[in-house]
C-alpha cells in the first residue's frame, strides 16, 4: 500500500473527451463533495458546454447517458487532473497513514472524506454491472488482465465495438486531446463541428473498424466520443479498479474509530490488509509474471537516463540510471567523451590539477613579471589551463613547494591571476554537483586510488560492494604513473606506495598464520629431496619465535619483524581485509581471521575436499633430472 | 588477479625517474641488477646486514612480512625457492618473483625463453658491472632462475584452482601462453610456478609505441589467443597487465587464466544472440516491447521495487575492457569478448590513451561505449542479446563516430599515416559490437595489418611528456574540435 503512488501524482493525460465540455457542468453539480477543494470552473469552459450541448444531438444524449451513472462517476471521467475527489482520497490514505493522528479537530474532516470515498466505492460497485468496456489498442495480454478485473466488478467486456458499449479504454492519447493544446476553445470547435456531420454510425462501418482498429478513416473513439461513450484511459480504469477494490479505504473507517476507541493508531491490521490485497491481486492479475510491468509501480525518469531492459520484461533491468538534469550538456555527471590532455583517459572529467594550476600560475607570474619589467601595464590574455602538461617525474608536492614560494614572490601580481582561478574553482564544483539517483561510484572514485583495475564480476551476487571495492590490483601498476592521470592522483598513489605497497591491503592479505597443527600432509607435492629443516611452524607462540627457518639471512628478517610486529598488528586489526569465502561460502570481515575459523580450517584438512586438485596437481609436478631422481 | 603484475614497487620508482628520458628503458635490465644485488647480498648473509639494509629498502615491509609467512607456513617452500619481491596482486592471488634455487635439478621445457634470453647479447648496464665487480662478484658465474609464484588466495575454492590450473595444463605448448612449471598444495595454500618473464610496461609502451612496434605486440597477443580460443577456451580478461609483452624479444606471454573459462561452461540458457537471424528476428517482433511500445519512443519509467529475477551471465572480467555483450549479459558469449578486449588495447594504442575507457562500472561503460558508437547501433547490439536499449543522454548521439575519426582526435593528430589507417581499419574489425562478426584470432592475423603491412611509419610527433607550450596550443585547437563534433 505505502508503494502505491498517491493518486495525485498520477500523471495521466489530459484524455477524456468529456473533459472540455462536461466536466465544469457537472463538477458544478457535485459541489457538496467538494467544498473543501472545488475550484469554480473557468467560465468559458461553462460556455463551451452551454453551446455544444445546446447544438449537438450527441452532447446532450450522452449527458442522458450519464445521467444513468452516478454523478461522481461522470466526474470522474475527467483524465486530466487528478480531481479534487481523488486528491481527497489521497490525502485521506496520506493522514491514514501518519501513525499518529492527534487532536480531534483533525480526525473530522478525515472521517467525512472517508464517507464519501465509501460511498464513491459503494456506488461503483453497484455501476459497474452496467458498464460494458471496450479496449482499444491495449495489448492482448493486458487487455486480457482488465478484462478480468472489470468482469470480477461484474462489468463486461464487448469483443468487438458497438452501441452497447459504454466504456472505450483506450492507451493511446485521446484524438480531440491530441488538437487541444493551445486553447480550450480551439478543442471545443472541431468537436463541435464533427458532431454535427457525423450524427448516427453507419453499423457496417463499426464492424469493419472493429477489424482493423485504426485504419477506418473514423477513428474509433471519434466515434465513441460521438457516440456518447466514455473514454479512459488505461490508467484511468487502473486507477478506478484499485480504487475500488481498496479494502483499506473501505474499512478505514472502523479502523479509525477503533484506534479512536483505543487511543492508539490506526495502522494496525494493515499487514491483513495486504495480504489480502496480494492475494486478490494475483487472482485477477493473474500471476505476475504474465504482464510484470503493468502491476509495477514505476518510478519516472526525470533527467538524462540510461535504461537497457529486456524485451520481454521477464528479468530486472541490466542497466538503469538517472542523472540529474544539467543546463548545459557538459556538465553532466555521465561519463563524455572529454578533451582530456594527452595520453589520459578521455571520459574522465578532471579540473587542471593543483601543479598545473601552480605552475600557470607561475608562468603567469613570469610573464607579469617580464610585463612589468617593461612596464606593459596591460594583463596578458589569459590561456585557461585546460591542458595539464603533463607527466614529470616529481609529483605535485615537490613541484609545488618550489612554486609557492615563487608565487609569494610575485604576489603582487596574482590580481592578473584571477581570471584563471575561477576556471579551477569551476570545474571543481562541477564534480562537487554530481548527484545521482541510484547508487552510484563516482567516476573518479576507482582512480584515486591510484591503482589499475582488477578483474571483477566473478563474485557471487551476495558479495558486498566493500569487498568489490577491495578488488584492486597490482600495486605497481598504478596507471596514474604514467598515464598521466592527475597530479592528484600522483600524490595519492605515492603514499599509497610509500606507506607501504599496499601495507593496508596486502598486508592483511598474507598467507594465514597456522595454528599449531601437526600436519598430516605430506607437504611434497613440492619435490624437493632436503626437506623440512623448519617447514611446519610448530610453535603456537608468537610467530617470530615459531619460526627458524633459514639460517644466517633469516635472522635479519627477524628482526625486523619483531620490529614490524610492534606497528603492523595493530594496522592490521584497524583494517582487515573483508571478502568472501567460496570454502565456506561465507562473508568474512577480516581475512587472516576467517583463515583461523574452525570452519575454515576443518575445510583446509579434509582431504576429500582436495582429492580431484590433488590429482591434477600430481599430473602437473616438475620432472627431475635424471641424475636427481632416485 | 594477475601474475606478473607490472614493476614491483622497488622497481617503479626506478622507472620513473629514468623512463622518460629513455623511451623504452629495459625493466629487464633494472630487474637484474636489483636480482643480482639481491642475490649477492643474500649470499653474504647478515654479516653484510647494512649493505642489505640498502638493497631490501626496496621491498615493502609488508611485502617482505608476507612472503616471510608464506615460506612459514608452506613447508618446504623456502627451500626450493627465494622470495624477492611482490610482483603483482590480483583479486584471487598474489604473485611473487622468486629466485629458482633448485632449477638445475629439473627439466626445464618450459623454459622457451631461456635460451632466447641467452642468446640475446645484453649489453650489461653499467651498474650491473659495477656491481658484478663488488666484493662478492668473483663467486659462482651461475646466474640466478627466476621464477614467479602465484600463491593463491586460500579462500578460493579447489574447483576455482583447479580450472586455471588445468586450463593452463590444456594449454602447454602454446606459443605465447604462460607455461604452467607446476603447482602445489599445502592444506588450503595453492602455490602455482611460473616462468618470471621479463616485460617492459605497458604505460611506456602505449606512449612509445610505433605501428611496427603495435603490430608485434598484437601479432604475439594474438597469436596466443589462437591457441586459447582453439581450445574452446575464454581468457575473459585480456588486458595490458595480463600480457607481458618484452619489446627486445618482439614477443609476450598471456598470463592469468585465472578468470578463464571453457566456451559454454557458463551457458545457463541461450542468449538470444546464438539464435539464427530470423529466430532472432522474430522474437524481437513478438516480445512484449515491441506489442508495448513506449508511446513518447522511450520509456518514462522504471520498475520501483522491482522483484523480477535478474538477468544472470558470466561478467567477469576487467572494467574498461567488457564486451558489450558482457555488458548485455549475454548468457552465451564467446571467445569473440576476448577480441573486443584486444580491441581496446590496440584503441589504447593508437589513441595513445591510458585506459581509454574508465568504466567505473558497467553503466559507466556502457554510456562511455555508446558516446562512441551512439545509440542507433547500440540499439541494435542490444537488441541482439533481447535486450532493449533506450537513453537520452544529450552526450550521446545518433550515429556515433568513425574510428578514424576518434583515433585522430585521441591521438590528437591532423591525419592518420597510412599504417595508422590500417591499423584503425583491424581496430574496426575487433570493436565490432556484434560478436558474430567481430575477427576472431585467426581471422585478425590473416588481417592486411599483419599480412600485408604498410610501412609507413611516422614516429609520433605528440609526446606528452615534452612540450609545454607548442603542444599546449595544438591540444588547444583540438579541444576546439571536440566540442564542436560532439
Amino acid at each position: 500500500m505505502s508503494t502505491r503512488r498517491p493518486l495525485a501524482n498520477v500523471p495521466n493525460a489530459t484524455n477524456s473527451p468529456h473533459r472540455t465540455g462536461l466536466l465544469p457542468a457537472k463538477r458544478a453539480r457535485s459541489t457538496q463533495i467538494e467544498i473543501p477543494y472545488g475550484q469554480p470552473p473557468p467560465k468559458k469552459q461553462v460556455m463551451d458546454v452551454a453551446e455544444q450541448e445546446t447544438r449537438s444531438p450527441s452532447r446532450s444524449r450522452s449527458t442522458l447517458q450519464q445521467s444513468t451513472e452516478s454523478r461522481l462517476f461522470a466526474r470522474r471521467s475527467n483524465n486530466a487532473n487528478p480531481s479534487a475527489f481523488e486528491k481527497k482520497l489521497v490525502a485521506a490514505r496520506d493522514r491514514e497513514r501518519q501513525p499518529v493522528v492527534k487532536g480531534t479537530k483533525g480526525e473530522r474532516p478525515s472521517a467525512d472524506t472517508l464517507d464519501n470515498i465509501r460511498q464513491w466505492q459503494r456506488h461503483y460497485r453497484k455501476a459497474f454491472p452496467q458498464f460494458v468496456f471496450y479496449f482499444d489498442s491495449i495489448p492482448e495480454d493486458v487487455r486480457q488482465k482488465f478484462s478480468r478485473q472489470v468482469v470480477a466488478l461484474g462489468a463486461r467486456e464487448e469483443k468487438f465495438f458497438s452501441r452497447l458499449v459504454t466504456h472505450v479504454v483506450t492507451s493511446r492519447p485521446i484524438p480531440a486531446e491530441a488538437v487541444t493544446s493551445p486553447t480550450e476553445e480551439s478543442t471545443a470547435t472541431p468537436e463541435a463541428s464533427g458532431d454535427a456531420h457525423v450524427q448516427t454510425v453507419n453499423p457496417s462501418l463499426l464492424d469493419k473498424s472493429a477489424g482493423r482498429r485504426d485504419q477506418g478513416n473514423m477513428d474509433v473513439l471519434q466515434r465513441a466520443r460521438q457516440m456518447g461513450m466514455k473514454i479512459w484511459a488505461l490508467e484511468k480504469l487502473q486507477r478506478m479498479i484499485t480504487t475500488i477494490n481498496d479494502n483499506e479505504l473501505a474499512g478505514q473507517h472502523d479502523a479509525v474509530s477503533r484506534s479512536k476507541a483505543a487511543g492508539g493508531h490506526a495502522s494496525h491490521g494493515k499487514g491483513d490488509n495486504d495480504l489480502s490485497r496480494v492475494l486478490r491481486q494475483e487472482m485477477l492479475n493473474g500471476p505476475s509474471d504474465r504482464d510484470p510491468l503493468a502491476s509495477m509501480e514505476m518510478l519516472v525518469f526525470k533527467g538524462p537516463f540510461i535504461y537497457i531492459h529486456d524485451m520481454n520484461e521477464k528479468t530486472k533491468p541490466v542497466m538503469v540510471r538517472e542523472y540529474s538534469r544539467v543546463a548545459k550538456r557538459q556538465d553532466g555527471s555521465w561519463p563524455q567523451f572529454r578533451s582530456a590532455p594527452l595520453g589520459k583517459c578521455p571520459f574522465i572529467d578532471e579540473p587542471p590539477s593543483r601543479k598545473e594550476y601552480d605552475r600557470h600560475r607561475m608562468r603567469q607570474a613570469q610573464k607579469e613579471k617580464k610585463a612589468t619589467r617593461q612596464n606593459v601595464e596591460e594583463p596578458q590574455p589569459q590561456p585557461v589551463p585546460t591542458n595539464e602538461t603533463p607527466v614529470e617525474t616529481k609529483t605535485s608536492t615537490e613541484v609545488s613547494k618550489p612554486q609557492t614560494s615563487i608565487e609569494e614572490h610575485f604576489r603582487p601580481s596574482t590580481q592578473v591571476e584571477i581570471p584563471a582561478k575561477p576556471s579551477f574553482e569551476e570545474s571543481h564544483e562541477r564534480k562537487s554537483s554530481e548527484s545521482f539517483i541510484p547508487p552510484h561510484f563516482p567516476r573518479t572514485g576507482p582512480f584515486y586510488t591510484g591503482r589499475e583495475p582488477a578483474a571483477s564480476g566473478v563474485q557471487p551476487s551476495n558479495v558486498t560492494s566493500a569487498i568489490r571495492s577491495q578488488m584492486i590490483s597490482s600495486t605497481a601498476a598504478a596507471p596514474g604513473a604514467k598515464a598521466g592521470l592527475s597530479k592528484e592522483i600522483h600524490g595519492l598513489k605515492r603514499k599509497v606506495l610509500e606507506k607501504g605497497t599496499g601495507g593496508i591491503i596486502t598486508g592483511s592479505m598474507a598467507a594465514p598464520q597456522r595454528p599449531g597443527n601437526g600436519s598430516s600432509l605430506n607437504p611434497t607435492r613440492a619435490q624437493s629431496t632436503e626437506s623440512n629443516k623448519s617447514a611446519v611452524p610448530e610453535k603456537t607462540g608468537q610467530e617470530e619465535d615459531g619460526n627458524q627457518s633459514e639460517g644466517a639471512g633469516n635472522k635479519r628478517r627477524r628482526d625486523e619483524r619483531r620490529d614490524n610486529q610492534q606497528k603492523k598488528p595493530e594496522q592490521r586489526r584497524r583494517d582487515p581485509k573483508p571478502g568472501y569465502c567460496e570454502n565456506c561460502r561465507d562473508k568474512f570481515d577480516d581475512f587472516e581471521e576467517h583463515t583461523l575459523t574452525r570452519k575454515h580450517r576443518r575445510f583446509a584438512q579434509n582431504t576429500s575436499n582436495w582429492a580431484e586438485l590433488d590429482a591434477l596437481l600430481f599430473e602437473i609436478q616438475r620432472p627431475l633430472k635424471d641424475e636427481y631422481q632416485f | 588477479m594477475s601474475a606478473f603484475r607490472a614493476a614491483p614497487a622497488g622497481v617503479f620508482e626506478l622507472q620513473r625517474s629514468s623512463s622518460f628520458r629513455a623511451p623504452a628503458p629495459s625493466k629487464y635490465q633494472n630487474e637484474e641488477v636489483q636480482g643480482e644485488a639481491r642475490r649477492e647480498a643474500r649470499r653474504e648473509g647478515s654479516d653484510y646486514g647494512d649493505e642489505e639494509e640498502d638493497e631490501e629498502e626496496e621491498v615493502d615491509e609488508s611485502v617482505r612480512e608476507d612472503m616471510t609467512k608464506l615460506e612459514d607456513t608452506f613447508p618446504g617452500i623456502s627451500e626450493r625457492f627465494r622470495l624477492i619481491n611482490r610482483i603483482g596482486e590480483g583479486t584471487f592471488s598474489t604473485v611473487y618473483k622468486a629466485e629458482d634455487v633448485l632449477y638445475d635439478h629439473y627439466q626445464n621445457e618450459w623454459d622457451v625463453f631461456a635460451r632466447a634470453q641467452q642468446q640475446e647479447a645484453r649489453p650489461s648496464p653499467p651498474a650491473k658491472k659495477r656491481r658484478m665487480d663488488g666484493p662478492s662478484a668473483g663467486g659462482r658465474p651461475k646466474v640466478p632462475r627466476y621464477v614467479a609464484l602465484k600463491k593463491i588466495y586460500v579462500t578460493s575454492s579447489p574447483i576455482r584452482i583447479q580450472n586455471e590450473l588445468e586450463l593452463l595444463h590444456d594449454l602447454r605448448g602454446c606459443k605465447s601462453v604462460c607455461p604452467l612449471i607446476t603447482a602445489f598444495r599445502y592444506q588450503d595454500q595453492v602455490v602455482a610456478v611460473l616462468p618470471y618473464f621479463p616485460h617492459s610496461d605497458f604505460r611506456i609502451q602505449y606512449r612509445t609505441f610505433m605501428v611496427a612496434d603495435m603490430r608485434h605486440y598484437l601479432r604475439s597477443l594474438m597469436t596466443a589467443l589462437q591457441s586459447v580460443h582453439e581450445h574452446d577456451i575464454l581468457h575473459r580478461d585480456i588486458k595490458p597487465t595480463n600480457f607481458l609483452y618484452n619489446p627486445d624479444l618482439k614477443e609476450g606471454v598471456l598470463v592469468d587464466f585465472g578468470l578463464a573459462e571453457n566456451q559454454g561452461a557458463e551457458y545457463t540458457s541461450q542468449c538470444l544472440c546464438a539464435h539464427q537471424t530470423y529466430v532472432r528476428r522474430s522474437r524481437i517482433l513478438s516480445s512484449y516491447y515491441s506489442k508495448n511500445p513506449p508511446s513518447l519512443g522511450l520509456s518514462n519509467g522504471y520498475p520501483k521495487n522491482d522483484s523480477r529475477p535478474s538477468r544472470r551471465a558470466n561478467r567477469a572480467g576487467t572494467r574498461g575492457f567488457r564486451a558489450p555483450e558482457v555488458l548485455f549479459k549475454c548468457t552465451s558469449q564467446t571467445t569473440k569478448i576476448d577480441m573486443w578486449s584486444v580491441g581496446v588495447i590496440l584503441l589504447t594504442l593508437l589513441g595513445r590513451r591510458f585506459p581509454f575507457f574508465n568504466s567505473a562500472d558497467d553503466i559507466d561503460a556502457m554510456i562511455e561505449m555508446s558516446s562512441i558508437f551512439g545509440t542507433r547501433r547500440m540499439k541494435t547490439a542490444a537488441a541482439m542479446h533481447g535486450q532493449i536499449f533506450e537513453t537520452n543522454i544529450p552526450t550521446i548521439g545518433e550515429k556515433g563516430y568513425s574510428w578514424e575519426k576518434l583515433v585522430k582526435w585521441s591521438s590528437c593528430v591532423e591525419d592518420l599515416t597510412e599504417s595508422e589507417q590500417q591499423a584503425t581499419r583491424l581496430l574496426a574489425g575487433l570493436m565490432e559490437l556484434d560478436p558474430s562478426k567481430r575477427l576472431s584470432a585467426e581471422e585478425a592475423l590473416q588481417h592486411e595489418f599483419f599480412v600485408n603491412p604498410i610501412h609507413h611509419d611516422v614516429e609520433w610527433g605528440g609526446n606528452p611528456e615534452s612540450g609545454d607550450s607548442g603542444e599546449e596550443e595544438d591540444a588547444g585547437d583540438d579541444e576546439a574540435d571536440e566540442v564542436a563534433m560532439l
